[in-house]
């Protein structure tokens, strides 16, 4: 029994000369949310595009739900698309626009009706069945995009970064609302964006796309706790990078030789035979004590001194160089300013071992 | 079905493509076969039609239409350029209903246009005028709110800001005007030129009462040839003709440049 | 018909040049009043005079729309361009659409073919035309040939032989116009409805002709003004029978002399263009008005 709704086997597209999309293996459980996030042209909305007939694969096969979609095209494929700038019919109403997907498949007007009431509903805008896209606002506008797309009740949603045209509070309201609509309607989610905050907050797994392949995949917690190579540390969240020059077997873990520098962090939890060629550190891991070391003497200890700091309301980032050549990015939570450190001062960081995690690249 | 629309569409746009094609390709076998009537493909091929182009009969019109071209692209141009500069760059007041007034001709049919003007002369006493000076001066009105809204158009979407850097750098406004705002505009200028040298060119219903017996345009040469006989030498000249046309255009490409401008402004 | 935005550069100008402006548009209005303004002035004047004095009369007028043919001829003129319009935009529109959607490298050739015969000249197209219709030329000469016909069929020398001349000479206007249209079409809105499961051809029929109405509107209207003001087509193709207002214009004037009323001819033709530029105009700002209220229909 087939559990995939989406499943790209070695689908590889390019333009001319440009390879887009290398040999990419992806499979999309039934009723999940998924994220394909990336910088732009990562190759995503490229893959998405494929996922829904508009390109087809230059090499390998696409199945929707075990059958192959290879010469099928997209208006056959019953998936649902919702747009990046929406694309609402605009000589028609927002209740022709939703219908529009059953209309085309010839279903009864009364059955219409009912389903373009249910949809809007769905999506918080019932009533605005007689309005025109023209009379709406770019959050009215998304959400009847989303209805019409629902509508005809696809096997997988399909959204190409839907939030991006949306200010701010707008985008964070709409993410809540869109992680709702997932669980109310069990539908398979597939969502792309560039946005890793996005990506984190809706997603029940993360596929990390770089250069047309992918980076790593998992849940988000676990992309951002473990992150596997220095691409996906950098952009998922903030990281310190560390190059690493040499490592050897420490008490139940790593011990990490930072390359320039004297040095050695321990990094618990790693697996000693997998390649290590640089460390992350991210900046909220990293405490601050001023002045004497304080106890607890199995995290890693440095002693550096601040070279800058900047207030960002919340927290306070500050940069301490830790060697001649290896600054720290530290995040801490905000204090009055006579209580944290000068322009520099000395500071003692303490890092755990758990959070020192490992990249092989 | 999903094959058939297809299948339609490019049937559709390979008949449509053909009906345009036609007309030419049969002038150009014409043009190249013996027969004195013209049947589809020519069973040979000759260039006497060509020959028998280079009698005074073709010759003259063909100069007359030259030099009447010549004279319309330059004076339009240089009109246009001027109307523009005071339109847009200066922004007299006024501009817009000034604008408008060039523009009004557009709305006059050609030929209602070429009656007007004949008659005018007429009234007035300056029949003398008809034959080249009518005809320049009747091309010009023609072309003169193409070239204006063209050389208008290039000074709307010349950057003022290289004009103020200029200033900044102490440039007078002649200098500016002779080193930056000209050489910018040059392509859609140029443009506009050639434009009103082959509308001139190729003019028929504003010209067809301006001419002379003797002091007469090309096109209403062929015409009038046209009216009693289908001879094959028509071809010729008509292929001739739109030769002469493309090679116009290659040389004000060349000399300035304008499908740069072309694929800068299309899509 | 755009308006340039008259928008010069924000410096201050120096006033000593304040009135060169005027001055360096003298040229042109005097061009303008000379050749055109007085022209059409003194044109309009003699349109109320009778041949023998200057008194004015509506005579002309009177007789424009007593003796038949002048009526027959404005008659046939509209029936004429509005069949040129409608070839012209059903002719044009799938080129367009290609033109206006295709990325691929046959779009260039295609564009050059749909555009490079106006560089041919009327002249040109028309006399090709009369060689393919006319009783010995092309067509008939292959039907009698293959012996589907016994003697010529009459394609020249009427409607039909100006209607095909002329849709030939304004295609190339109108697929431009259309071209223009169309791109102004959201593309996605063509694979949002894709998606929604409508084939090509419900695509076309309820996304991109809705959309294209303007645009079509637009291409009718252009088609019929230059079909209605044409000369060399239907003089060349029409032949003595087949008079349209231009063709009749030009009798006036330059075989029967008789100015007045000639002047009559051209100012009811001038009136036909005014009146669809008019609808053309309505049209738009009506399309407008439902356009900022945002309750029309059509956009």
């Amino acid at each position: 029994m087939n559990t995939m709704d989406i499943e790209l086997v070695s689908v590889s597209k390019s333009f001319g000369s440009v390879n887009v999309v290398r040999d990419l293996d992806l499979q999309i459980p039934r009723g999940q949310f998924v994220s394909l996030l990336g910088p732009s042209g990562c190759g995503k909305t490229t893959t998405l595009n494929m996922i829904a007939g508009f390109h087809a694969p230059s090499s390998g096969e696409i199945r929707v739900r075990g059958k192959s979609q290879r010469g099928v095209p997209p208006e056959r494929r019953n998936l649902g698309l919702v747009f990046q700038n929406y694309a609402l019919f605009p000589h028609m109403t927002v209740a022709e626009n939703v219908g529009f997907g059953l209309r085309m498949r010839g279903t009864p007007r009364e059955e219409i009706h009912r389903a373009v009431e249910s949809s809007l509903r769905s999506v918080h805008l019932d009533g605005f069945g007689d309005r025109y896209p023209k009379a709406l606002s770019g959050g009215q506008q998304q959400r009847v995009a989303l209805a019409r797309a629902i509508a005809p009740q696809p096997s997988v949603l399909l959204l190409d970064e839907p939030l991006s045209n949306l200010d701010l509070k707008l985008r964070e309201a709409m993410r809540v609302e869109l992680k709702e609509l997932h669980r109310e309607l069990g539908m398979t989610f597939v969502y792309v964006t560039h946005d890793q905050e996005e990506a984190m907050a809706m997603s029940d797994r993360i596929v990390v796309m770089w250069q047309g392949d992918i980076a790593q995949q998992g849940d988000p917690i676990s992309i951002y706790r473990n992150p596997r190579t220095r691409f996906v540390a950098d952009f998922i969240g903030r990281s310190n990078i560390l190059s690493v020059g040499s490592h050897s077997a420490g008490s139940g873990g790593l011990d990490l030789s930072i390359a320039g520098t004297q040095i050695v962090l321990h990094s618990s939890g790693s697996d000693a035979a997998a390649p290590v060629r640089s460390c992350c550190i991210r900046p909220e891991n990293i405490s601050l004590h001023s002045g004497t070391s304080p106890d607890g003497c199995r995290q890693n200890r440095l002693d550096g001194t601040v070279r800058r700091f900047v207030q960002l309301g919340a927290h306070v980032e500050l940069l301490v160089d830790v060697a001649s050549a290896v600054a720290l990015t530290v995040l801490v939570r905000s204090s009055p300013a006579s209580l944290l450190p000068a322009i520099g001062s000395a500071v003692t960081l303490a890092i755990d071992p758990r959070d020192v995690q490992v990249l092989a690249d | 079905m999903t094959k058939l629309l297809p299948c339609l569409f490019w049937l559709a746009i390979g008949l449509v493509l053909a009906f345009i094609v036609l007309p030419i390709a049969v002038v150009l076998a014409a043009s190249l076969s013996p027969a004195s009537t013209v049947t589809f493909w020519p069973s040979e091929w000759t260039f006497k039609w060509y020959g028998a182009l280079v009698t005074d009969k073709w010759i003259s019109p063909f100069w007359l239409s030259v030099r009447v071209a010549l004279a319309v692209a330059a004076i339009s141009g240089v009109l246009g350029i001027l109307a523009a500069y005071a339109l847009v760059y200066q922004k007299i007041p006024g501009a817009s209903a000034i604008m408008g007034a060039i523009l009004s001709p557009l709305s006059v049919p050609q030929i209602v246009k070429g009656v007007a003007i004949v008659l005018f002369l007429s009234i007035v006493g300056l029949q003398n005028l008809l034959g080249t000076p009518a005809l320049i001066a009747a091309h010009v009105v023609l072309a003169l709110p193409f070239v204006t809204r063209m050389a208008a158009t290039a000074l709307a979407n010349f950057d003022s800001s290289l004009d103020r850097a200029a200033q900044s750098l102490g440039a007078t406004q002649r200098q500016r005007l002779q080193h930056i705002v000209l050489p910018m505009i040059k392509p859609g200028v140029l443009s506009g030129m050639t434009f009103a040298f082959i509308i001139s060119f190729n003019n028929i219903p504003l010209s067809v009462f301006l001419v002379r017996p003797g002091d007469t345009t090309l096109p209403i040469a062929v015409i009038n040839h046209l009216e009693y006989s289908l001879d094959p030498v028509m071809a010729a000249v008509n292929v001739t003709s739109m030769v002469f046309i493309l090679m116009v255009i290659f040389l004000f490409e060349r000399i300035g440049g304008f499908s740069a401008q072309l694929h800068g402004g299309s899509k | 018909m755009s308006t340039i935005a008259l928008a010069a550069p924000a410096t201050t100008r120096r006033r000593v040049f304040d009135n060169s402006g005027y001055i360096v548009l003298a040229p042109s209005c005097l061009v303008l009043t000379c050749f055109f303004a007085l022209p059409m002035g003194v044109m309009i004047g003699m349109s109320f005079t009778s041949g023998q004095s200057l008194a004015p009369t509506l005579f002309q007028y009177q007789r424009f729309f007593t003796d038949g043919l002048s009526l027959a001829g404005l008659v046939r003129t509209a029936v004429m361009s509005l069949l040129v319009a409608i070839s012209v935009t059903v002719l044009g529109y799938p080129v367009a659409y290609f033109l206006a959607r295709s990325r691929s490298r046959w779009r260039a050739v295609v564009f050059a073919l749909a555009l490079a015969p106006e560089l041919a000249g009327v002249v040109l197209r028309t006399y090709g035309w009369l060689i393919i219709l006319e009783d010995r030329g092309f067509i008939n000469d292959a039907l009698i040939h293959l012996g589907l016909v016994a003697s010529p069929l009459p394609l020249s020398k009427n409607l039909f032989a100006v209607v095909v001349g002329l849709t030939h000479v304004v295609l190339p206007f109108g697929i431009l116009s259309l071209t223009t249209s169309i791109q102004g079409i959201d593309p996605s809105l063509e694979r949002a409805a894709q998606m929604l499961g409508a084939s090509r051809l419900s695509v076309m029929r309820h996304i991109v002709l809705p959309l294209s109405v303007p645009g079509i509107v637009s291409s009718l209207l252009i088609a019929f003004t230059m079909a209605a003001s044409a000369y060399a087509t239907p003089a060349l193709l029409g032949g003595a029978r087949f008079k349209v207002l231009a063709t009749m214009i030009y009798e006036q004037v330059l075989f029967y002399i008789d100015w007045p009323f000639a002047a009559v001819l051209a100012i009811a033709l001038l009136l036909m263009m005014l009146a669809i530029s008019c609808l053309g105009l309505s049209y738009e700002t009506c399309r407008n008005q439902r356009r900022s209220t945002g309750t029309g229909e059509l956009v």
